[in-house]
Parts: C-alpha cells; sequence; structure tokens
C-alpha cells in the first residue's frame, strides 16, 4: 500500500479509529491491531511475502528467548550466527542471487570458461533490506546484552512490522521501539497535530518535489544522449532532488504517523544538502541506516581508532558495503566507494567532526564560505547520484564525460519554469526551517492559526493540483 | 481526542470541498475522453477508434438522417479496440429504456486485430487496464471515479486546459462527443504528420497478430446489444491509400470478413473507403474537421437510403 495512494488514505482513519476508540482498553489488543493492520499494509503488495516476515519474526524471537537462557558464550554466538544467517540469508537470496551469478558467469568467461548457470526470476519482497536490518538490531543487542530479550510475542511482531516504517523505515534499533510497545499509549493532541504537519510535509515532498523531478530526470538519463552538458547537470539535480523528496518525505510520513499512534520515531533526515562537508551530509542523510552501519559494521571493525590502513579499510567497508545495501548493481558499489573517496581526507586530517552544527544556526543567511561549502558538497553529492541512478557503470561515465563539456555553459534545452519554482520555494522552507527535526515543524508558529491553517491548506492543494504521476517510493526497491 | 477528530474532519471537509470544487471544473477541455465518461446515459451511439471520434459529426447524421441527438463515443484504437472492457463500457453508457435509437459501428482493422500483448500475458487484453475498463460510472458528472484513477495530468490542467480552447494542437470534445483537433491545416505540417503516421503505423503491424476472433465476438455483442435498441450500421472510415496498405497487410480481405458480419447479422456495412479521394485529412488517417462534415454528411445519406430501401422491402 502506497503512503500517497487512496487506499491508505482509507485505511489510515479505519486503523486510527480501531486503535483509539474500540481496542484502547487493552494494550495487548492494540498491539494485536498493529499486527494485523501492517500484516494488511504489507500484503497489500503480495500477500506471500507476510511468510518471509513472520518467519523472521519467529526466528529472532525465539533466538532471543534462547539467549537469554544461554550463558556459554560459543553457543550464545551460535545463536547469534543462526539469526545473522537466516536474516540475511533471505535478503542474499531475494536481493543478491541472481547479482552474484551474473558477476560469477562474467569472471568464468574473463578466463575463457563459459558456463550456462541457472539464474531465477526472483521478486524483491519490498523493504526487505529494511525490516531485516531492524529485526538483526534486535538479536545483536540482545546478544550485547544491551537490551532484556521480550517474552512478548505480540509486541515484538509489532516491532518487526510496525506499518508506518515497515517498508522504507526509519529501520529501528530494537531498545528504541520495542519498548514503546510495552507501555500504554496516551492520546495527545499536540503530538498527533505534530504528527499531521509532519504528513503533510512528508506527501509536499513526496508528491509535488519528487515525483515531478521525476518526470524530468527519467526523461534526460533515458535520452542523455542527446541533451548538452548543462542539460544533464539539470537532470543529476532533479535526481538528487527526487531521491530526496522521496525518500525523506517517506521518512515524514512514517514518522507523522507513527506519533498519531502516540509512537516516537527517529529523525532519518536533518536538511542533508545544507551540509558544509561530506562527514556532515552523512550525519544528515538516511541517519538510522548510517548509524546501524556505524555501531554495527564499522566500530566492530575498529572504527576510527588503529592505523591510517585500517582507518582507509573501515571506511571503504562501512561505504561499500552501504552501496551494496542499496542494490545489487556496481552502480550502487561505485556509489559507495565515491562516497568514501570523498570523506576520507576529511578523516584522515581529522576534520570529519568539525561541522557538527547546524549551518547558519543563529543567523538568516549562510556566509561566503558557508555557501560555498555547501555548494561544493552539494556538487559532490550530485556526481555520485549519477552512478546511483544510472542502470549501469559504463552509462554513468557517459552520462559525466557528455556532461563535462562545453555544453555544460550552455543555456539547458529543458527548463521546466514551474518545477524550477518550486525548487526554488522548497529550498527556501527547508533552509528557514532547517533546525526543526522536520522544516515546517514550528516554522509558522509566530503568525496566528488562522493564518497557518490557511498556509497548510494551501500546501495540500499544491500537493492536489501539481502532484505529478502517483509513483512508487524509490527506496522500496532497496 | 474529540477535539482532535472535530478540527480534523472540519479541515478534510474544507479540502473535500475544495477538491470538488476543481473537479466540477473538468469538461471537454480537461483531455480527449472526459467529457464522453460524465455525459449522461445515450440513446443513440456512435462507437468506435479516433476516426469516429474525430470524423463522425453527430450533429450532421441527426440533421439529415432524422436521428435524435447522436452521441460519439468513439476513443481510439489503443484504448477502444472491440473487447470486453469496451463492451461493457458501451454497455453502460447505453440508455436501455428506448428502443428507436441509431447505432454507428465504426470498424478499422486495427479495432479488431489480435495484439501480441495478449499472447505474452496470458490472454489479458491491453485495454484491460485502461481507463475505459476502470471507469465503471461513464455518466457520472463530475467523474471523479476518472479523473483519480485514470486522469494522466497533473489535476492543474483541469483548471489550465480551459483557457486554451480553440489554440492550435489542442482538441475540445463537445456536448455531443464529437472530439474536435485544432491542428495547423498547412500543406507542409500535414505532409510532415503523414509522414509520421504511415511510419508509425507500419511499425505498429508486428505488434499485431492478424484478424482476432476474441474482438469479432464482441463486435457481434455489441451488434446484438444495439440491435435491441434501435438501427445499427457498421461503417468504415476512409484513409489514404499508403494507410490503406498497411490494413490490407494487417488484415487482409478485410472488407469481404465485414460484409459477411453484416450479412448474417442483418445490418448494412456501408464502405466509404472507395470514396477516399474525396476527403482531407490531418495525418493521412484522421478526416480534417470541413471533410468530416462533408463524410458526416455523405454517411448520413448512405443510412439514409438503407433505412428507405429496408421500408420498401
Amino acid at each position: 500500500m502506497l503512503f500517497n495512494s487512496l487506499d491508505f488514505a482509507i485505511f489510515l482513519p479505519i486503523v486510527f479509529i480501531l486503535y483509539w476508540f474500540v481496542l484502547n482498553k487493552q494494550l495487548k489488543y492494540q498491539n494485536a491491531l498493529v499486527v494485523v493492520a501492517s500484516y494488511v499494509f504489507y500484503g497489500w503488495w503480495d500477500w506471500r511475502f507476510l511468510s518471509l516476515i513472520l518467519f523472521s519474526t519467529l526466528v529472532d524471537y525465539a533466538i532471543g528467548l534462547a539467549l537469554s537462557k544461554q550463558q556459554n558464550s560459543r553457543k550464545r554466538k551460535v545463536l547469534l550466527w543462526i539469526s545473522i544467517i537466516v536474516n540475511l540469508g533471505f535478503l542474499g537470496f531475494f536481493k543478491y542471487y541472481n547479482f552474484f551469478i551474473d558477476n560469477f558467469v562474467k569472471a568464468f568467461s574473463f578466463f575463457g570458461q563459459d558456463i550456462q548457470p541457472n539464474t531465477l526470476n526472483i521478486i524483491l519482497p519490498v523493504g526487505i533490506s529494511f525490516y531485516t536490518f531492524q529485526t538483526l538490531s534486535y538479536t545483536i543487542d540482545v546478544y550485547k546484552k544491551q537490551l532484556e530479550p521480550t517474552k512478548d510475542f505480540i509486541s515484538f511482531a509489532a516491532f518487526v512490522s510496525f506499518f508506518p516504517q515497515l517498508v522504507a523505515g526509519p529501520i529501528e534499533r530494537a531498545s528504541h521501539l520495542l519498548p514503546q510497545f510495552y507501555v500504554k499509549r496516551q492520546f495527545n493532541y499536540n503530538k498527533a497535530v505534530d504528527g499531521l504537519r509532519q504528513i503533510l510535509w512528508g506527501l509536499f515532498k513526496k508528491v509535488v518535489i519528487a515525483d515531478n523531478c521525476a518526470n524530468f530526470a527519467n526523461t534526460i538519463f533515458d535520452g542523455y544522449e542527446s541533451y548538452s552538458g548543462s542539460t544533464l547537470a539539470l537532470g543529476a539535480v532533479f535526481f538528487a532532488f527526487q531521491i530526496y523528496g522521496d525518500f525523506s518525505g517517506y521518512s515524514d510520513i512514517a514518522i507523522g504517523t507513527s506519533r498519531l499512534f502516540g509512537f516516537d520515531l527517529k529523525q532519518n533526515f536533518a536538511t542533508p544538502y545544507f551540509s558544509r562537508d561530506i562527514a556532515e551530509f552523512w550525519r544528515r542523510w538516511h541517519i538510522s541506516l548510517s548509524t546501524w552501519f556505524r555501531d554495527y559494521v564499522y566500530i566492530p571493525l575498529g572504527g576510527s581508532r588503529g592505523s591510517k590502513g585500517n582507518q582507509i579499510r573501515n571506511v571503504f567497508i562501512i561505504f561499500i558495503v552501504s552501496g551494496f545495501w542499496h542494490g545489487a548493481n556496481w552502480t550502487f558499489i561505485i556509489w559507495g566507494a565515491l562516497n568514501a573517496m570523498y570523506f576520507l581526507p576529511l578523516l584522515l586530517r581529522g576534520k570529519n567532526k568539525i561541522n557538527t552544527n547546524v549551518v547558519a544556526e543563529n543567523s538568516m543567511l549562510p556566509s561566503v564560505k558557508e555557501f560555498l561549502q555547501m555548494g561544493v558538497t552539494f556538487g559532490l553529492t550530485v556526481i555520485a547520484w549519477v552512478f546511483f541512478r544510472a542502470e549501469n557503470v559504463s552509462m554513468a561515465l557517459d552520462f559525466l564525460s557528455r556532461m563535462f563539456n562545453m555544453s555544460l555553459f550552455t543555456i539547458p534545452q529543458i527548463r521546466p519554469t514551474s518545477l524550477l519554482l518550486f525548487l526554488i520555494i522548497f529550498i527556501a522552507i527547508e533552509w528557514a526551517g532547517r533546525t526543526y527535526v522536520f522544516a515546517i515543524e514550528r516554522l509558522w508558529f509566530k503568525y496566528p492559526k488562522p493564518i497557518r491553517l490557511f498556509i497548510y491548506y494551501v500546501l495540500v492543494m499544491l500537493i492536489f493540483l501539481y502532484g505529478g504521476k502517483t509513483q512508487e517510493f524509490i527506496y522500496f526497491q532497496f | 481526542m474529540k477535539r482532535f477528530l472535530l478540527h480534523t474532519v472540519l479541515f478534510l471537509l474544507l479540502l473535500l470541498a475544495s477538491f470538488f470544487m476543481v473537479f466540477s471544473m473538468a469538461d471537454g477541455t480537461t483531455d480527449a475522453y472526459y467529457k464522453k465518461l460524465s455525459s449522461p446515459k445515450q440513446a443513440s451511439l456512435i462507437v468506435g477508434s479516433s476516426r469516429a471520434s474525430q470524423g463522425i459529426h453527430p450533429d450532421m447524421i441527426d440533421s439529415v438522417y432524422g436521428s435524435n441527438n447522436m452521441y460519439n463515443y468513439g476513443f481510439t484504437i489503443i484504448g477502444t479496440p472491440y473487447g470486453k472492457a469496451y463492451f461493457n463500457s458501451i454497455a453502460n453508457k447505453l440508455d436501455r429504456k428506448d428502443k428507436k435509437g441509431v447505432f454507428i459501428i465504426e470498424v478499422t482493422p486495427w479495432t479488431l486485430s489480435e495484439y501480441e500483448f495478449s499472447s505474452m500475458n496470458d490472454n489479458k487484453y491491453p485495454e484491460d487496464d485502461n481507463y475505459i475498463a476502470k471507469t465503471v460510472f461513464v455518466n457520472m458528472n463530475p467523474n471523479i471515479e476518472y479523473l483519480i484513477e485514470s486522469f494522466k495530468s497533473k489535476n492543474e490542467a483541469i483548471v489550465r486546459n480551459k483557457n486554451r480552447k480553440g489554440a492550435y494542437q489542442t482538441f475540445f470534445v463537445h456536448d455531443n462527443g464529437w472530439l474536435e483537433v485544432t491542428i495547423e491545416s498547412d500543406m507542409f505540417s500535414k505532409i510532415s504528420r503523414t509522414k509520421n503516421k504511415i511510419e508509425s503505423y507500419r511499425k505498429k503491424i508486428p505488434e499485431y497478430s492478424g484478424f482476432s476472433e476474441y474482438r469479432l465476438d464482441y463486435l457481434i455483442k455489441t451488434i446484438t446489444l444495439f440491435k435491441e435498441h434501435g438501427e445499427v450500421y457498421l461503417v468504415r472510415i476512409p484513409v489514404i491509400k499508403e494507410m490503406l496498405e498497411i490494413e490490407n497487410e494487417l488484415v487482409p480481405g478485410f472488407d469481404k470478413k465485414m460484409n459477411e458480419l453484416a450479412k448474417d447479422s442483418e445490418i448494412p456495412y456501408i464502405n466509404m473507403m472507395p470514396l477516399n479521394l474525396d476527403y482531407d485529412y490531418t495525418d493521412g488517417n484522421h478526416l480534417t474537421i470541413d471533410s468530416g462534415k462533408k463524410f458526416s454528411l455523405d454517411l448520413a445519406i448512405q443510412m439514409d437510403k438503407f433505412r428507405k430501401n429496408k421500408t420498401l422491402k
């Protein structure tokens, strides 16, 4: 079920009313409703894949209980590995099987051996990368004794399948979300209104910004051979805003929806395009995934400690794994490696943590230096996005070589005036609200309520009038 | 909680009223289909492809033949070939109370051919998922079902398109369903469009695998349905020679098949193709506005002759 669909517009109020009015007396009934609603939400795409979620839930629930009873460290490790193998096994099979087979074939044919392996027609279950990582965090934390395993199966099932963030995050940690299922939720007017406001902003980002940018980005990328360098650059910028609007929009809707049900999810984006360097960008982009890799991969590898060689190795591992998490294609791996190369000079010079505050925190406009820093960081990010968007590596390289020539300094062949206007307004609002969790959280609070309501009304009407053709969220494929 | 619900419901009502207001502005400028799918049920229909949609003027038929409020319910060869989807839509559009209707069924080899897509997709036809299949309520105004499910443009186009009526490169669907396409009429533009159209239709041939029994079945069902409610005419609209050659390649002996069908169904088949040099075309495939009027007039005369002959018999 898509957030930006009529189905969800009907589904959400039904679940909301059942949750607060019919089943509000008993916590376990409310949690059971969350599980049922989540399975309906997920099954709307393909009910067959519900078995995968259920199986992951059963395995990790059982392993959590077994870990609590087991004191032998070797046996505890075996239990942890069972969880890792089951979860990553599913992920590996559904997402990476054909990739590895294809690359083995290419490698063998390179050495003069032609093999005919069986490739499978595998459908990627929506959101498998997200819920796999979420449920893995539970077993790892229980293994590390940082979290008490739960005996409440319904709460655990609700944690694994929680519908607002099931298919595209934020990837929640068990230590943060699971305990919220143990306590009775109280309806809070302000929290619910904040949730609606965040849903509104998420929908605006997705429907008005991302979907409209997608139309032009797709046109330019699909026919890139016939466009000038400036048009290709514009196409790459449109894609940068498409993926930001799409993914951060989804996160906003997920977080806002959770708030309607009394839950708090982690912030997943913090105006990343206003970052002054790549390190800051990665602290602000897909925060829940970055911190997951940091805590479960980077730090166990040694992080930024140890020799320079180890530091370089760890940075490359974390970024390449992150790239590979996004998709079974060399383009994602190169995208990750490119970001590692951007990041490495900062780490090696010890300058990766200098921009930890919000840019121009106490002023309306950035300084010239900050402006240039943001421009360079955004430019580097856009170049990396070309690899993310391209169908293969040679296309990305060809795209970039055609982009960086004299035609870069000509007037673009495609100039969508209304979209550019929307982007300017969007950037202005994001800039004005950059200190908040989401841009419009407190943005217009200095105005009287009727004026604020009118602004929200205008935003909804813009979504209604200028919403592009309904498109799936990009991150569903990851 | 009550305060939250009250405020949310009030805000939603305001929004729904605003959405409804925008939808209410949809009309013949919105797109080439909306008006046809939002007009009342009709007793006399013209059905077929874009050739019929643009080329048959209901008012001309009414004035000569004496029919009462003919309605043009033709769409496109891709959107409405004869099949389950179009048949259901026609059946929903038909005012079944009236038994004195007049029906023109336009036929072309394209709308009666098997599309390769179907054999690749377990006999699922391309039109089974399009606007014609999805729009169940074909006489609702404003047609919210169509605007939400099938309208391809952004909703702002409903408002913006209202200003472009009559402008070049636009279209307008009249109250009687006739699709008026305003397009450059200079010779250079016509030659260029014709060349492109011929090329694109020639490229389409490999996508088809000849005459379709499935489509023929639904054409027969359409004829049977119409016969219960009035007089039925099977019509072929002329095109230029090059286009006819492509169609002959697509379905050899098409006219013979139509003649046999007409004979079996006891309805006239009016093949206007031999008169193709009498008319002018925007792209070799669609009649110009003036030629459409002349064609409609000629067609109405032919229909009238058939009616008189039938009466004499």
